[in-house]
Order: C-alpha cells, then structure tokens, then sequence
C-alpha cells in the first residue's frame, strides 16, 4: 500500500510538472520568442501582451540613465523597436549583442521591458586570438 | 586493476582541472565565467552515457529477466541524476552573469528539466516500489519511455527558437582550438569518473543482495 502511494505521488509530480511547463513555457505562441517583424505584424492585438521579443542591439543606441534605467534600440536588419527597461543588466550586454527582451509592446510604440536577457556568443574565442586579423569579428571594447 | 582504473580517474581530473582554469585561453566575449563550460558539458556528456546505459539495461532486463541488468540500470539512473543536477546547477551560475537570469524556460532548458523530473521519478518508483520482479518491470517501462526526452534536449536548441546556444555542429559558431582540447580532456575525465561511480554503485548493490540472502537463509 505505501509503495501505492508514493507511485500515485511520482505519477502527479510528472503529470503537474510537465502541464505546468508546457502552458508556462510556450502559452499561446509555442515558440521561446517573437522576431521583431512578428511582433509588428501582431499589431495591434499585441499591445499590452506580455511577449518575449528578441533582436540585436543597434549600435550606439544604449542610452544609460542616472537612475539605472536604460533605453536602447532592438533591430532585426529591417525594422527597428525602442525598448526601455530598468533591472538588472547582464554582463555581456552591449552594442550588436543579441538580447532578449520580456514585457509588454505600449501602444506608443515602446517596448516596456521588465527583464532583459543577452544571448551568448555560439562561437567562443581566446583572447589572444584577437590579434590574428582572419580571426574574431568581436572588438575589444565589447567584453 | 581497479586501482589503476582510480588513479587515472585522478589525473584526469587533474589535468582537466589544469586545462579548464589555466590551459584554456579567456574568453572574449564572457571572460572567466566561461570556464565553467568544461564543466558543464562534462556532467552532461556523464548524464548522457549514464541514460544510455539505463536505457540499454532496461532494454536488456525487459529482454532476459536477470537482475544484473536492472541493478545496471538502477544504479546509472542515481549518477545520471546526480550529474544532470551538477548540470542544471553550473548552467545556472554560467547563465546569471552572461544571459542575465539563473533560469529561462527556454526549449533546451526546459526539456533537460523535464529529464531531471522524469529520472528523478524513476528513483522514486524504485524506492518505493520495492524490489519485486514486476516493479522492476515497470520501471524499466518507464526508463524506455523517459530516454525519448534525451535526444530532444540536443536537437531542441536547433529545431526550437532559444537562448541556449548552439556552438557544435553544423550551424554552430565553433570553439578555439585549445579550448577542443580542454573539453576533450574533460570528458575523458568524467568518462572515467561515471565508470568508476557505477561500478562502485553496482558493487554495493550486488553487497546488498548477497546480504538480504543471507539473512532470508538465516531466518529458515
């Protein structure tokens, strides 16, 4: 009998477990995040939807403030979406990175994110590699 | 033998620990966090060997019926379990500085939590379940049935929009030389670590049986 039990209790643990991922993790969209040319043909249904959005971080576009939030540009190569966040920043965030971003697209137009995540590099380099010139796109400045 | 078999385990880690911290060169981009990549994908690439074998062994179970097999499979399943966690866990360290988060539920993430849940049910079958033949059975049932999710956590970050990121194979970006290298020495040294651990583990488990049978003669 308390063998009974304690397989009732593993069978309920995977059974919530793994409903609990599957409407958490993907809800409506099925997929981890929106490219930006979804989001915009989502408009304007999308407005006010908590959404995950992800782009490479135009070039000269962060805009730190003295109050710890921070404004930047989102680009897929096409169309561009501004993004304000305040939180914390990860490491590797700067320009060209690619970040993700969570939140919800206002009817202006801003991305109000409320975290901010940095996809790393799929191709991990030396530092002494820099120097070879066919090497490494990355600049120095970025790490 | 066995002895020989535990000092090159030691050197091995020895020498991935040298190789990690000091051989490999600094990432660009992460910087020192990095390291903890040799790490990462040694407990995963044990986690994996140790899945197979209790794939394999339930197969083999289901198959000829020997207890062998099963105290196999039990025994890969408890390592697998303590390095997929060992994953989960330096993943989550790397992921805090460089994404930004200790978690996502991003495709690859979320199938190898779903692994952990389902061998973590498995040991929770057979420490309930007892030990008789037909619990055996079905937890080796569920052992083929719980393997499906492992290839799904290699190929989802390829097939799926995530944020782990895909760094070997084709359309992966690749890694320096000496950093191969490193990740080589690496698994060879948590190869030989899962071996040493699942003999260990068998060897304990067989002490056990050779116990409870003693004691059954005892009794009558």
């Amino acid at each position: 009998m308390k063998g009974k039990y304690k397989i009732i209790i593993a069978i309920l643990v995977v059974v919530t477990g793994i409903s609990y991922l599957v409407f958490a993790g993907v809800k409506d969209t099925f997929v981890y995040y929106l490219t930006i040319d979804e989001l915009i043909t989502k408009v304007p249904e999308v407005y006010n939807d908590k959404v995950r959005v992800s782009g490479t971080v135009v070039t000269g576009s962060i805009d730190n403030n003295i109050d710890r939030s921070l404004k930047f540009k989102i680009t897929d190569g096409d169309a561009v979406v501004d993004v304000e966040y305040q939180g914390i920043v990860p490491d590797i965030f700067a320009d060209d990175v690619e970040a993700v971003v969570e939140g919800t697209l206002n009817e202006q137009n801003i991305f109000k994110a409320d975290l901010l995540l940095a996809k790393c590099p799929t191709k991990y380099e030396g530092e002494d590699q820099l120097k070879n010139p066919n090497g490494y796109q990355y600049k120095k400045e970025k790490g | 033998m066995k002895n020989i078999l535990f000092i090159l385990t030691f050197i091995a880690m020895l020498c991935a620990t040298y190789t990690s911290l000091v051989y490999a060169p600094t990432e660009v981009v992460m910087g020192h966090i990095q390291r903890i990549f040799y790490f990462h994908m040694g407990t995963v690439w044990a986690a994996t060997i140790a899945f197979i074998v209790v794939f394999v062994a339930s197969i083999m179970y289901l198959v000829k019926e020997k207890r062998k097999w099963d105290i196999i499979a039990y025994s890969a399943a408890e390592i697998g379990v303590l390095f997929i966690t060992l994953t989960i866990i330096t993943g989550s360290i790397w992921a805090k500085p460089v994404w930004g988060t200790w978690w996502t539920w991003d495709p690859q993430l979320t199938t190898t939590f779903i692994l952990w849940v389902l061998y973590v049910v498995y040991l929770l079958l057979r420490s309930g379940a007892g030990k008789g033949e037909r619990a055996a059975k079905y937890s080796s049932i569920f052992a083929i049935i719980a393997f499906i999710d492992l290839p799904l956590v290699y190929i989802s970050a390829r097939l799926k929009r995530g944020i782990s990121p895909v760094v070997f194979g084709p359309g992966g970006g690749g890694i320096a030389p000496e950093m191969l290298y490193t990740l080589l020495v690496s698994l060879v040294a948590f190869t030989l670590l899962f071996i040493i651990l699942l003999k260990q583990r068998i060897k304990i488990i067989k002490m056990r049986d050779t116990l409870e049978s003693l004691k059954y003669s005892g009794e009558k």
